[in-house]
């Protein structure tokens, strides 16, 4: 695995300016609801520096003065008002943030998804899956809620101890600065904590990932731990895992704990202040009572914003790598496209001119073809293979030989380093990549159905087909029965990933896939894994009507297929090392000869086994 | 009542923190309340010179020596604030610190006990298991107890003792403004616990609809290569764009939804705020209430309001709390197998079958029928016949994995009923059809049942499977990861690391359950001999396809429907007419000339 993917959880101290304004310039087209957003948080807080003036007002003048009966009312009225007025911006903030999260998200994904589409092969050749994963859900997710929640508590944040400040510094600024100095150690003490906090509990879901995998091994290993008799071994590693996240949580949960009531006693130590200097102004009547109260609620504001402000920093910090992460997905660059002349006549994948497109006969050639993945090793060099239209060519070797290459370069998966592959005499790459994959049917060794019905995973092969014309792909390669034999026939759904059907009825419905898309060229993987026999019978049948009249390349580990095929390649190490048809290589009694005679008189072998003695 | 008990259960030694926790949360919630208290006694006394009516605050300021030293040193007053707020200060912390004691140490121990009994469940249990239920209830279900006992018992607590301990204060200062302060109370708290009852379907809707996307995700990428040779590439981005549109505008109802619950309850609240502000001035204005009694009012209210609406938010989610418990209750009250019950002899190898029958639990007719044979210590037996014939049933027998229905098994003479099963396995290694890795080093893997194994240990057994070239290929070798962090092993190399670490236990008795099926003949041969010159004294049973592998066994049994239907050398075996010859014939036709191919 490179190293790009090792992943980089607290890569740097401080914010990185530049990526955030990359990532802003995504959230600049949400522009028009931000300032929306933003203009009442600074309204939210224009209430919440009221509340306590209106309680001065009310104190001074009417709970120790005496008030005329109509100013109790108006006052009344006012507090109604900014009441009123105060739980719709509760309302309306939540709502605004809410669309700002969502539409973001939505967007970025919409994006990534966008590109995941666009890249090619090689790219998820060195991207592990779960890598992708955890950037098109956690990591989107989380940056959407910083971008949208935790950039408006800032704003609101903001505007509360700017707002308190004017109001106290015109009041009473004694009494200010008293509030004012504590600041910068309640500052100091909240990102200290925060940050410490944030990376704990960072460790604790480390830790817990482990643990639910740990589950997940107990789980699907039960049946090795019994027979190993290793119960107690996996246990005593399996606590060493729970008391290791014991001790982080509860080290968080401690930090937590301590972090509070610091922050509250600092707030205290500004409270008692104003309560001894302003406790003697009033004694003095330099000021009123209801003076005194206010600053002690302030006192009590001040301090929320200040948290809130000092976790988003800790937060954002964090959140730079998932920041990243997202970024380098959007940024990735395929690297097998099209030619701009071949763009402007196809189309591109995602909008294809399908109207342009050539039929496809299926006459394959490979000229010269040199490929490696890695110049050190080679995998094939300075290629020549003729394929006429409707031959079958049977690809036989090794697991890991480099079968697969020779079916990855014609599928335009990879392109060769030099060389040619010409597909009815004009190469590949004069055509676009939609019209090759157009005219291609792909039946892979471990099919791939995608959750929904039998019936759409069939028309997968050719969206446009008619329900009839599923069925009778179906029936063409013998899948009718066994779909017939589901509880609802067509429509069943085939759960995640087609997991509710078995190996051998997933190969099935994927060869009505192909069949339906009627390609002119075929390529198929063929299984190793063994099924019972009778399903064995009928994807043997499948497979010999897909073969007709069709160019295909066979990966091959069925005796009869091979035998059949008008050309075998033999491939050892990335290398065709004999080339013929049976008959040919079977007397050269060299590679395919030895593979022959060890390899597939086992196939026989099985056959009769499964055979019951009458 | 049943989950109470589990939790009480499972609170055992951290009952006593639990009780300091209450203790701490009461402590902590009377000396928030005093805090006002003493700035209106401040206010009214200090400052104000009004009479000091409550009996408590005269012997207050009595016992500090009379108003006026304290009107004379306002710093007084400051202390006791920074006091109160240092005493209230240490209360939050061994709060929230005990919360997360008393929390961590019962996950711990649910966790424990959870994987505990995982292993322990028969093997039936596991072959019919669903791996992403259970996983399930693993984690988010533990997860669930977890949060109620690290902040919802505490919370409710705490809102619990503030409200009445407020409540008796306000009702001793004025009881019909007291009256007033609470009148929304009932409100607040039905509102927020009806509100999120209700909210849970929209809640589910819109976690679903994030999995149903992430599902898309998932589908795409593991299908790459169809999507890409279909050119299904705009095909698949509308029916992404169709679930992540889904799943956002879910979530944003639901986000609208909370904003109006926000926004309503807020407007309860500070509705009730402006009640007590009026009806305060207006008592103030009669003198039935003094500036300090308007204060500790307001401030009260102020307090209550929050912590009351957050109860009926706890109460509505702590249903799931239960469904939780009873989902884990129900994997731990699933009968475990007995691993440590039985005898111990000491296991040399022969073996007895006399006239087994077996079927599985669930099952209607017999897997085995009739089975007799022997084998003596040191034999090679193999095992052939078609699949479903009951060969793995067979020697899932021996390891006590299922028992057998009637007839009897003995191990040296001992009846494997009576044997007790840790013993057994320990002694009898099986390697299964298709062997689990775990995701740790390849050595580790190798080292499974022997963590302490030296190196060469390790390196002799991968030597005996055939496997350490391969191993040594890799770039860290022996601690090259298997699985997703590491590397991919192929079926035959799982299944030859999964033979060295069988074999690395010396067990006198050795099962191989088709597990070379991966492994090309020649490979066979090798691990077979390998095997052979060093463990001449182990009983080997080898369930096979090939004749290649079958034939320099003491004995062969061909298996056929559960029941024996050839059993004898190759030599006998050819001799006769049957399956085997059958078998042994197609062989040499397709050795085509002639020539051995071994």
């Amino acid at each position: 695995m490179s190293e790009q993917f090792e992943e980089q959880e607290y890569n740097t101290d401080s914010l990185d300016t530049k990526l955030w304004s990359k990532i802003l310039k995504l959230l600049w087209i949400h522009k028009k609801d931000l300032f929306v957003l933003y203009g009442f948080m600074i309204m939210l807080a224009f209430v919440d520096i009221s509340f306590p003036l209106l309680n001065r007002h009310a104190i001074d003048n009417f709970v120790i003065g005496s008030p005329q009966d109509n100013e109790v009312l108006i006052f009344t009225l006012v507090y109604l008002g900014f009441v009123v007025w105060q739980a719709f911006n509760v309302y309306y903030f939540i709502k605004r943030a809410g669309k700002i999260e969502m539409n973001f998200a939505y967007d970025v994904r919409q994006r990534a998804f966008t590109k995941l589409q666009e890249l090619s092969f090689t790219y998820y050749d060195k991207t592990p899956l779960g890598w992708i994963m955890a950037r098109m859900t956690s990591d989107i997710t989380r940056l959407s809620e910083i971008l949208s929640w935790g950039l408006m508590d800032m704003v609101w944040g903001f505007s509360v101890m700017i707002g308190i400040t004017i109001v106290m510094l015109i009041t009473n600024w004694q009494m200010a600065l008293l509030i004012l100095m504590v600041i910068p150690p309640l500052w100091y003490i909240s990102v200290y904590f925060q940050t410490r906090i944030l990376k704990t509990y960072r460790e604790v879901r480390k830790v817990n990932s482990k643990i639910t995998g740990a589950f997940s091994e107990g789980i699907s290993g039960a049946k090795t731990t019994k027979t190993m008799a290793i119960e107690d071994l996996n246990l005593e590693e399996f606590k060493s895992l729970t008391g290791d996240m014991r001790q982080r949580s509860i080290r968080a949960a401690v930090l937590s704990a301590l972090f509070m009531p610091l922050v509250t006693g600092l707030g205290a130590i500004s409270t008692a202040g104003i309560l001894v200097v302003g406790g003697h102004q009033v004694l003095l009547g330099a000021i009123q009572f209801g003076t005194l109260m206010l600053f002690t609620q302030y006192a009590g504001q001040f301090f929320e914003p200040l948290r809130q402000i000092a976790r988003l920093l800790a937060e954002l910090q964090m959140a730079q790598a998932s920041a990243e992460r997202v970024l380098s997905l959007i940024n990735s660059e395929a690297d097998i496209v099209d030619h701009p002349h071949v763009i402007e006549k196809y189309g591109t994948i995602l909008h294809p001119k399908k109207e342009n497109y050539p039929t496809m006969d299926g006459e394959v050639e490979f000229r010269n073809v040199t490929f490696h993945y890695n110049p050190q090793e080679p995998v094939l060099t300075d290629f020549n293979l003729k394929v006429k239209k409707g031959q079958t060519v049977a690809l036989v070797g090794e697991t890991g030989s480099g079968k697969s290459t020779i079916v990855n370069l014609l599928c335009r998966f990879y392109q060769p380093v030099e060389g040619q592959i010409l597909i009815d005499g004009v190469d590949i790459t004069e055509r676009s990549i939609g019209w090759l994959h157009s005219n291609l049917g792909y039946v892979l060794q471990a099919p791939h159905l995608f959750s929904g019905t039998v019936a759409e995973n069939i028309r997968y092969g050719r969206l446009e087909a008619t329900d009839q014309e599923v069925e009778e792909a179906a029936k063409l390669v013998n899948a009718h029965n066994f779909i017939m034999k589901l509880e609802q026939g067509y429509a069943s759904d085939v759960g995640e990933g087609g997991n509710r059907l078995s190996t051998g009825e997933k190969q099935l419905i994927s060869f009505a896939r192909a069949v339906l898309a009627d390609p002119a060229i075929f390529v198929l993987d063929e299984a190793t894994s063994s099924i019972d026999t009778e399903t064995e019978q009928i994807i043997q049948h499948a497979i010999d009507t897909l073969l007709v009249d069709r160019t295909s390349f066979v990966i091959a580990h069925r005796l009869s297929t091979i035998v059949s095929a008008d050309v075998i390649l033999v491939i050892k190490k990335g290398k065709i090392v004999e080339q013929g048809t049976h008959s040919e290589l079977l007397r050269l009694k060299g590679i395919y000869y030895r593979l022959y005679t060890n390899q597939f008189q086992e196939d026989l072998q099985n056959q009769l086994l499964q055979l019951k003695p009458e | 009542m049943e989950q109470f008990m589990f939790i009480w259960q499972k609170l055992q030694n951290n009952r006593l923190r639990m009780m300091a926790m209450f203790l701490s949360v009461i402590f902590y919630v009377t000396l928030m309340l005093l805090s006002p208290l003493f700035f209106s006694f401040f206010v009214d006394n200090v400052i104000g010179d009004g009479e000091i009516v409550h009996p408590l605050a005269r012997m207050f300021s009595a016992w500090l020596g009379g108003v006026e030293v304290l009107r004379n040193n306002l710093w007084i007053g400051g202390v006791i604030i920074v006091l109160i707020s240092a005493l209230s200060g240490i209360a939050m912390y061994w709060r929230g610190r005990l919360n997360g004691e008393i929390s961590e140490n019962v996950t711990q121990k649910i966790r424990d006990e959870v994987y505990r009994h995982l292993q322990r469940l028969p093997y039936s249990y596991h072959v019919n298991a669903k791996t992403g239920d259970l996983i399930q209830r693993c984690t988010s279900d533990v997860d669930q107890i977890r949060r109620f006992l690290a902040s919802q018992i505490s919370e409710l607590v705490y809102a619990v003792a503030l409200s009445l301990i407020a409540g008796v204060i306000l009702f001793s200062i004025h009881a019909p403004l007291a009256w007033l302060s609470i009148v929304s109370l009932p409100i607040i708290f039905a509102f927020a616990y009806i509100f999120f009852i209700k909210m849970q379907k929209a809640f589910k809707a819109s976690d679903e609809s994030e999995g149903e996307m992430s599902a898309v995700i998932q589908e795409n990428l593991s299908g790459t290569r169809v999507v890409k040779a279909f050119s299904r590439e705009s095909y698949e981005l509308e029916k992404f764009e169709k679930k992540n549109r889904t799943f956002r505008d879910l979530t944003y109802r639901l986000i609208h939804l909370l904003g109006m619950y926000w926004g309503l309850s807020d407007l309860i609240c500070l509705l009730q705020i402006l009640l007590v502000v009026v009806s305060g001035i207006t008592m103030a204005k009669e003198g039935s209430i003094t500036v300090g009694n308007y204060f500790v009012f307001v401030s009260y209210v102020s307090m209550i309001l929050w912590p009351v609406r957050n109860v009926g938010r706890i109460l509505s989610d702590m249903g799931k709390v239960g469904v939780s418990i009873d989902r884990l209750k129900e994997i731990l009250n699933h009968p475990l197998e007995d691993i440590d019950v039985g005898l111990m002899p000491d296991i040399n190898g022969s073996i007895v079958f006399d006239q087994v029958y077996f079927k599985y639990d669930d099952g209607e007719t017999d897997v085995l029928k009739n089975v007799s044979f022997s084998v003596k210590k040191g034999e090679t037996i193999a095992i052939m016949g078609p699949t479903g014939s009951g060969k793995s049933s067979l020697v899932h027998l021996l390891t006590r994995l299922h028992d057998y229905r009637e007839g009897s098994i003995t191990i040296d003479g001992v009846e494997l009923r009576d044997i007790r099963r840790s013993h057994l396995r320990k002694h009898v290694g099986i390697v299964l059809q298709e062997p689990f890795l775990f995701s740790k080093t390849i050595s580790a893997n190798i080292a499974l049942a022997l963590p302490q194994a030296p190196e060469e240990e390790i390196e002799r057994a991968a030597k005996i499977a055939s496997v350490h070239q391969v191993i040594t290929e890799f770039d860290r070798g022996y601690q090259t990861m298997v699985g997703e962090k590491g590397v991919t092993l192929s079926g035959g190399q799982k299944q030859r690391i999964a033979i060295a670490r069988t074999i690395i236990n010396n067990s006198p008795i050795l099962i191989f359950d088709d597990s070379l099926s991966a492994v090309d003949t020649e490979t066979d041969m090798h691990i077979r001999t390998a095997l052979h010159a060093i463990a001449k004294d182990t009983t080997t049973i080898i369930i096979t396809h090939r004749i290649s592998s079958a034939q320099n066994a003491d004995n062969i049994i061909v298996l056929n429907e559960g029941e024996i239907e050839q059993q004898g050398t190759h030599a006998q075996l050819l001799a006769q007419e049957g399956l085997y010859k059958r078998i042994a014939d197609i062989q040499s036709a397709m050795v085509m000339g002639g020539e051995e191919d071994e």
